[in-house]
């Protein structure tokens, strides 16, 4: 059991990476879909510019849960995509075409026609994605899904459009959009662009107040439509809440105080911990109401091999992905090349 | 297209998987050979410092960055198909089976950090310590393949399990990960993808260079690929050889299929060629070397080869499918090897690769024809198991979603793919008739 118990850690913790960086690449498309005002061009500019050396980096986070989860959890993988089929096939879309439409765009010629066209694509996409994961979310953690006898049994459309659904899928979105402006904050302000810093903290603000108000009206909605997930909330996810709160309210008067990487600190800490309390609230299921991690788990001796896996893996992963961010996330550096 | 909207959810989601991969297979190919070619070509420019050779790295690195992106993307369609269609075949053997994609996230991971890094990092590293961040890109592309094909090896050879009436009991995911078929199949088609690579880049400056415009530029282009690809041509076909023996002793059905072979026989004839008709079951218009079969099989002339009448009817693949495709990928196999000698017999007399017209025609052709092989290889090996997902174990039909509307799905990915498609060649034939020298990270 706890070789089960470390292996839906790393995925847990992978999920939260997906969240914290590849949902910020989906928020990034959000704000190129909304950029405004005389700098929107210059918007657009340092969006693209922050995300390209990263975002494919990023994405992978969700080819290692998917992968992660076949190997340790296979009929959970199973279950969930006959459950939902639909959604995935929608986000599918929408990952193909925010893929494409990023690189295809990038190497086009600016304000051509050619940009024109793929622009929105990526904005739209970067939108419903991270809509359709939330409102996916919301579905494994308020018993939409029934297994019974090894047969799930969810509706193709009703399994992820009841209230909470569509409710988790805008704070999904509000939630990557937070990430990017506050992230984009410090971005704009590495890049010596105060006008643009001040563009995205208006954004940070708006987008995280906006988070934050849903997420506490998404608090009664949990405990009017997922009793069981409002349960495991009041026992385990307290502490997570109450980090989140912090976090989230933190955020803010940093961004306000003019302390941006603080800021941006807080703000992951904010949304990483809403994945927790939702971890935490739903154990030990990983289907609400029918299927437990111990009963989903494959046997033990797949779960040791893709335990050490997962270790050498990370092993090889952490110090690549320090290197990554320290050649184009590190200020001195991106100053040097001004 | 009112047939596509007519087929089962079986059918639809075998074309929607054969179209997902087929597509995907191009870009993962091309990910796996471009960064040893960026790599010979970088480091020339940086021993040499050779503004020649580092136009050529930076066009090449353009082309991978689009490149990758799609293939990554077709990827990420790929790893949610698996549960989409097939969720019967993962929810039962994930756990024999899971492990490679598993181990494979993380060569993508590192394929996908150090692509960044080298494709973003030409101004902000030194030119070896940029050409080194090169190297994980082109260790993790082989890695990525090599993991999802012992998968797929997997189901032409199920091993590492062990069942109670319908439980599961042991399980052995390196076993299962190290099958049979894992030696050949992976070898095989990191082979073909390095070749498809080499001889698609010199396909491109052979159509220039037909064109008139000859320069070093373009010759040093054209040379890198074709020595990667034809260099690994006449391996390629002894490889195809122990591929075929292989099939012979752990998949006698596919093999008589992939030969037109209706019959049990001794001393069975090889078929060059041949139409086989299944309402007749026999192979017409084939040249048919007699013993040749047995003999390439299992090394004797009056070997028995099992025939397809060994299993009943429902029991067998797509034989003319199979066979024609078989046929496809031997040919232009031998073709490559054909040309392989052209180029090494002059290189050898004259000290040079041939530079006449009809040489460059052939180059031409060789870039496509290398990936009409590679997914004529695949149709062989996937429609050459049917009608097992998993060979003797899971019939494809049992592994199929419950899910109605499959056919939806495989509309609607051949038009994104199109589009895609269109779009990807449309940006690299742009960016490859931009003069050289112009392309800037």
């Amino acid at each position: 059991m706890t070789a089960e118990i470390y292996v839906l850690g790393v995925l847990w913790l992978g999920l939260t990476l997906y969240l914290l960086l590849g949902g910020a690449d989906f928020g990034g498309g959000v704000w190129d879909l909304l950029a405004a005002g005389p700098r929107k061009e210059r918007q657009r500019a340092l969006i693209s510019e922050a995300i390209a050396p990263v975002w494919e980096a990023n994405h992978v986070w969700l080819i290692f849960v998917l992968t992660g989860l076949l190997a340790a959890f296979p009929s959970v993988f199973a279950d969930l995509s006959v459950a939902l089929y639909l959604p995935f096939s929608l986000v599918l879309v929408g990952i193909v075409f925010r893929g494409a439409a990023f690189a295809f765009r990038a190497h086009g010629d600016r304000e051509s026609a050619w940009e024109r066209t793929w622009t929105p694509i990526f904005g739209i996409a970067s939108l419903v994605s991270p809509f359709l994961l939330g409102a996916s979310a919301a579905s494994i953690a308020s018993g939409r899904i029934r297994v019974r006898g090894g047969e799930v049994e969810a509706g193709l459309v009703s399994a992820w459009t009841s209230p909470l659904s569509l409710f988790a899928g805008l704070f999904a979105v509000a939630i990557c959009a937070y990430l990017a402006a506050t992230y984009l904050i410090v971005e704009a302000q590495v890049r010596g662009e105060p006008e643009l810093a001040r563009d995205f903290r208006t954004r940070a603000i708006g987008s995280g107040v906006a988070a934050g108000i849903l997420a506490a009206v998404g608090l009664i909605v949990v405990r009017d439509q997922a009793p069981i997930l409002w349960q495991g909330m009041i026992e385990r996810g307290v502490p997570f809440v109450a980090l989140s709160a912090i976090g989230g309210l933190g955020s803010i008067v940093a961004i306000a105080a003019g302390a941006s990487r603080l800021a941006r600190l807080a703000a992951a800490v904010a949304v990483g911990a809403v994945l927790w309390a939702w971890g935490a609230a739903q154990w030990p299921y990983l289907v609400v109401p029918d299927v437990t991690a111990e009963a989903a788990a494959a046997p033990e001796a797949t779960i040791r091999v893709v335990a050490i896996g997962f270790t050498a893996g990370g092993a090889l992963l952490a110090p690549s992905l320090l290197l990554l961010f320290r050649v184009f996330k590190t200020s001195e550096r991106a100053a040097e090349t001004r | 297209m009112t047939w596509v909207l007519a087929l089962s959810n079986l059918e639809a989601g075998r074309i929607q998987m054969a179209v997902s991969l087929g597509f995907h297979i191009v870009f993962a190919s091309l990910g796996i050979g471009l960064p040893v070619m960026l790599l010979y070509a970088e480091y020339r420019a940086n021993r040499d410092g050779d503004a020649v050779w580092m136009a050529l790295a930076k066009r090449w690195a353009k082309g991978f960055g689009i490149l990758f992106a799609v293939g990554a993307v077709s990827g990420t369609v790929l790893s949610f198909s698996l549960g989409l269609f097939w969720p019967r075949l993962m929810g039962r053997w994930g756990s024999v089976i899971g492990l490679p994609f598993a181990l494979e996230a993380f060569a993508f991971f590192i394929e996908a950090i150090f692509l960044g890094i080298y494709l973003y990092g030409w101004d902000r590293l030194s030119p070896w310590t940029h050409w080194w961040s090169g190297v994980p890109v082109a260790i993790s592309g082989a890695a990525s393949a090599w993991f999802v094909v012992t998968a797929n090896a997997w189901m032409h050879t199920p091993v590492g399990y062990v069942l109670e009436g319908d439980r599961l009991v042991e399980v052995d995911p390196i076993g299962a990960m190290l099958n049979p078929s894992t030696p050949v199949m992976t070898t095989h088609m990191l082979l073909a993808a390095y070749m498809a690579t080499g001889l698609s880049v010199a396909s491109i400056y052979a159509f220039s260079l037909l064109r008139g415009r000859r320069d070093t530029y373009r010759w040093r282009g054209l040379a890198v690929g074709l020595v990667l690809g034809l260099v690994l041509a006449p391996i390629q076909v002894v490889v195809g050889d122990w591929a075929a023996r292989h099939v012979a002793e752990h998949q006698p059905v596919k093999l008589a299929a992939l030969e037109g072979q209706w019959e049990t026989q001794a001393r069975a004839p090889l078929r060059i060629g041949g139409i086989p008709i299944p309402s007749r079951e026999e192979t017409v218009f084939a040249i048919e070397i007699p013993g040749g079969l047995s003999w390439l099989a299992y090394g004797d002339t009056n070997a028995v080869v099992e025939g397809l009448d060994e299993v009943p009817p429902a029991d067998r693949p797509n034989i003319v499918l199979v066979h024609l495709s078989f046929q496809v990928m031997v040919a232009i196999g031998f073709g490559l090897l054909a040309l392989g000698i052209w180029a090494g017999v002059a290189r050898w007399r004259r000290k040079r690769l041939p530079d006449g017209r009809w040489f460059l025609r052939a180059v031409l052709l060789a870039g496509p024809a290398a990936f009409v092989a590679i997914e004529a290889g695949w149709i062989v090996t996937e429609v050459g198991r049917q009608p097992w997902i998993v060979q003797d174990v899971m019939r494809t039909a049992d592994a199929v979603t419950t899910r109605p509307g499959i056919v939806w799905h495989l509309v609607g990915t051949i038009v994104v793919y199109i589009l895609l498609g269109v779009a990807s060649a449309w940006l690299l034939l742009r960016l490859a008739r931009k003069p050289q020298g112009t392309v800037e990270p």
